[in-house]
């Protein structure tokens, strides 16, 4: 805790003036969005009732509800609701008799009548949440990809072709005797429970991977060690499959892929949107990786003989996450923008989320402040990410190193 | 005739109604499944056990298909199960028949046996554990004492019962632990729908409304292109105008102006722009919903807030591509001499580093290309146009598959094209990046 604090007061007096702003404003946002089960209540935080003017928010005494909290939709300012168009929208007009304020005006529509600071801090929670998971997910799958194809280049790993060959025309026949045959037997175990099936298919692949080995085997009678050897080109492989990756239109392949899985959940979709969009990340530490690895301190580690993955997790990956942590902040606000587009258009199937609630401000209502004050949020969310991770970047391109 | 119907049976959802009598339903059915070729092998070859013939796909009836290849993992024994099938078939229509015969003169109860043996052989076809038939067949013949004498009903049902026993008894599982690759030929379901999208352009019939997919698809593309060729001509030309304009006042307060607004542009999520559009601007003069039928000043005044949505959501990207390629020229040496023979900065700009800087944003546009077909879907879905990218939401909210497969290969086709548009204008704006080596 010491050391945490030492490090804050030693960021505080460094240079990085320009982006402290931005960082306590995200730290407030973050904050406040992760504490909203404490935070948030749906009250008012002032009405009027039958005792005079009172504060609900703050007093808990008068949080039975004195006043109308079901029909009326309010403004966050009373009075203004300059911006409508028809005047015969009634539910703008504040509730003379009970005249509930709510700070931000409430909400409406899929997200039911809400105090609006409360769903956002909510909906904020949600966002940030299933951005963070994605980014973990992509942050995993680009490091690993981006490294094994980095290090281990077109000319590190030797197969012998007639062996694979010879795997490749086993291949239908392990599949038969692995999981064709017992589909049905699978089947049945599904109806008894996802244990049951889990158990089953492990069985299969455990299956899979023994005849897989015995026909490795049986290969090692026909072919001699050393015949036919050729370089497995690991990294034009690789660097095929990210850049077709990152052909892909996204949005269109998440909408496409949750249309044939059925399922909108906001889980589902998030988990979709790692594992299409890595690519990005993991070309960069391709990059970083190819630069890193003829440095002489990785030399040494091979001379040393340090097994590869080891030096790829202990030596290589922490001196390329630097330059790469600025370009992650980056895609953590885009992956913000995709989720809160994708629960706009209504592809993930959420309650509340930033995306959501302002999709419930639509123009024939004219309830202004629905779609500006969580769309201020994500604004503002966006921003800070954006400015820090300009800055990072720009940090580790003048120097090469943190001060 | 069919009393389980699959719960999960795409065709049954697909049925025009399902009020009118069993047998109207089957016949629907039927010709539903011969109409998507479901009559056929699914591809061209296929992996499955010794046991298995190569013609299950000619039942059409999709429970009774899956029951039948149940049937064939518990005895593993194809030609009693075709003809016990066949028989059980038999002893349905003859119920049938008898039914129709003495229709007028049956009592009820009789009337009542008929019906519910009926029914019972139809859910036996589609019952998928055999062991489950001893049970159904003898309460079936239980019935029989009820019902008047019919020597065809007394046949088919000895029979019947005679090709459940044999079926029951004479068991070759060994063969369901044989390989087997079955050749089915051209002649599957998969060569159909390639050849069918090859040669007649027929990508299929649209889930919600059983008209082809590409109907309508050349109106909306126009739709969408009325839109999204202002936004591009306007986006291009603005940001053009703009990054000129900041280089030429490179690195004074003009510029950090700008560059910090398009900054803070460029973290605006598109829908949230186009949304505070819509709410802030639209009204009388700027109606939010799109209106084609009008025409004249009308349809322009409902063109504006879309297409300022665009333009607002291109224009930093751009701006910043081409500020940064034109700020890396200004250092190079032709660009000094220019100056040095008297040229102000303005026109060197112009008439010397705009046209090799301006490659990275021809990348962008070969990029966005597909875009000037499809618009956007988050902006035609915020602005109601009938375009592309609404039909896209469309069809996604009705799980409408075949449509998006359209839109998967016109999206690809239009990609293909704009890499090839954005190689010929690179090539116009850069001779250098497409000459040989050596003829430098």
């Amino acid at each position: 805790m010491k050391k945490i604090i030492q490090r804050f007061v030693a960021w505080r007096k460094s240079k990085s003036q320009n982006v402290r702003v931005p960082v306590y404003v995200l730290s407030f946002i973050v904050l406040t969005s992760l504490l909203a089960p404490w935070l948030a209540s749906p009250l008012p935080y002032t009405a009027q009732s039958v005792e005079g003017r009172v504060f609900p928010l703050f007093n808990s005494s008068h949080q039975e509800a004195p006043y109308d909290t079901s029909t009326a939709i309010y403004p966050p300012f009373p009075g203004i609701d300059r911006f409508k168009v028809d005047s015969t929208l009634a539910p703008l007009k504040r509730d003379a008799q009970t005249g509930a304020f709510h700070i931000l005006g409430t909400t409406t529509k899929r997200v039911g009548k809400v105090d609006l600071l409360s769903a956002i801090l909510y909906g904020g929670r949600q966002s940030l949440m299933a951005a963070f998971f994605t980014l973990l997910i992509i942050s995993l799958l680009g490091f690993v990809i981006g490294g094994i194809s980095g290090y281990w280049g077109d000319h590190s790993i030797k197969f012998s072709l007639p062996r694979l060959i010879i795997l490749l025309t086993t291949l239908p026949l392990i599949y038969f005797y692995s999981f064709y045959i017992w589909r049905y037997d699978l089947q049945a175990l599904a109806e008894q429970g996802l244990a049951a099936f889990l158990g089953g298919f492990f069985l299969c692949l455990v299956s899979a991977f023994v005849l897989s080995f015995l026909s490795f085997r049986l290969s090692k009678i026909f072919i001699k060690k050393g015949e036919g050897q050729r370089y497995f080109p690991v990294d034009s492989v690789l660097l095929w499959l990210m850049q077709l990756i990152r052909a892909l239109p996204g949005l269109l392949l998440i909408i496409t892929l949750t249309l044939i899985l059925k399922e909108r959940s906001l889980g589902l979709v998030m988990l979709l949107v790692g594992l299409t969009g890595w690519s990005g990340v993991g070309l960069l530490v391709r990059g970083e990786v190819l630069r890193e690895r003829n440095m002489p301190y990785i030399q040494a580690a091979e001379a040393l003989g340090i097994p590869p993955f080891q030096i790829l997790w202990r030596h290589l990956i922490p001196n390329v996450v630097g330059p790469i942590i600025g370009e992650l902040l980056l895609g953590f606000s885009g992956i913000i923008i995709l989720e809160a587009n994708l629960s706009f258009l209504g592809v993930i199937d959420s309650q509340v989320s930033w995306g959501v609630l302002i999709s419930t401000a639509t123009p024939r209502e004219m309830y202004w402040w629905q779609a500006l004050f969580p769309g201020l949020w994500l604004f503002m969310t966006v921003v800070c990410l954006q400015l820090i991770g300009e800055h990072l970047r720009q940090k580790w391109t003048r120097s090469g190193s943190v001060e | 005739m069919i009393q389980a119907w699959h719960p999960e049976d795409p065709l049954e959802q697909t049925m025009p109604d399902i009020t009118s009598t069993a047998e109207a339903q089957a016949y629907a059915y039927r010709n539903l499944a011969r109409d998507l070729h479901l009559d056929t092998p699914a591809f061209y070859v296929e992996l499955t056990t010794y046991s298995s013939p190569d013609t299950l796909h000619r039942i059409l009836f999709r429970a009774h298909r899956e029951a039948a290849s149940h049937w064939l993992h518990q005895t593993g024994n194809w030609t009693l199960i075709h003809t016990y099938r066949q028989s059980l078939l038999a002893l349905q229509r003859a119920y049938q028949v008898a039914f129709k015969q003495q229709d007028d003169s049956m009592s009820f109860a009789s009337r009542k046996a008929y019906k519910s043996s009926f029914t019972s052989l139809g859910s036996l076809l589609s019952e998928k554990k055999l062991a489950l038939h001893t049970f159904r067949l003898e309460s079936i013949q239980a019935q029989r004492t009820k019902l008047v004498e019919n020597t065809s009903i007394e046949t088919a049902l000895a029979k019947a019962l005679q090709d459940y026993d044999r079926l029951r008894k004479e068991t070759t599982r060994w063969k369901n632990y044989l390989p087997q690759i079955i050749w089915h030929g051209l002649g599957n379901r998969y060569h159909i729908w390639i050849v069918g999208i090859m040669t007649e352009f027929d990508f299929g019939l649209s889930k919600q409304t059983q008209l082809p997919v590409t109907q309508n698809k050349a109106a909306q593309m126009a739709v969408s292109f009325r839109f999204t060729i202002w936004a591009f001509v306007l986006g291009f030309g603005l940001s053009i105008l703009l990054a000129v304009w900041i280089v030429s006042k490179a690195y004074e307060w003009q510029d950090k102006a700008v560059s910090t607004a398009l900054f803070m542009l460029d973290a605006i999520p598109s829908f949230w722009l186009a949304t505070l559009l819509l709410i802030f601007l639209s009204g009388p003069i700027l109606p939010p919903i799109y209106d084609s039928s009008i025409g004249g000043l009308h349809e322009a005044s409902t063109m504006v807030l879309p297409i300022l949505a665009y333009v607002l959501g291109m224009l930093t990207a751009l701006t910043r591509l081409l500020r940064a390629s034109l700020l890396d020229l200004q250092m190079r040496d032709f660009i000094r001499t220019a100056r040095a023979k008297g040229l102000s900065k303005r026109q060197t700009l112009w008439r010397h580093s705009l046209r090799p800087a301006l490659s990275p944003i021809i990348t962008a546009f070969g990029l966005a290309f597909p875009g000037l077909f499809t618009g956007s879907v988050i902006i035609e879905t915020i602005f109601s146009i009938p375009g592309i990218g609404k039909a896209i939401i469309n069809s996604s909210n009705g799980s409408d598959i075949y449509a998006i497969v359209l839109f998967f290969c016109l999206i690809g086709l239009l990609t293909i094209l704009g890499q090839l548009i954005g190689d010929i204008l690179r090539a116009w704006a850069d001779p250098r990046a497409f000459k040989k080596e050596g003829s430098l």
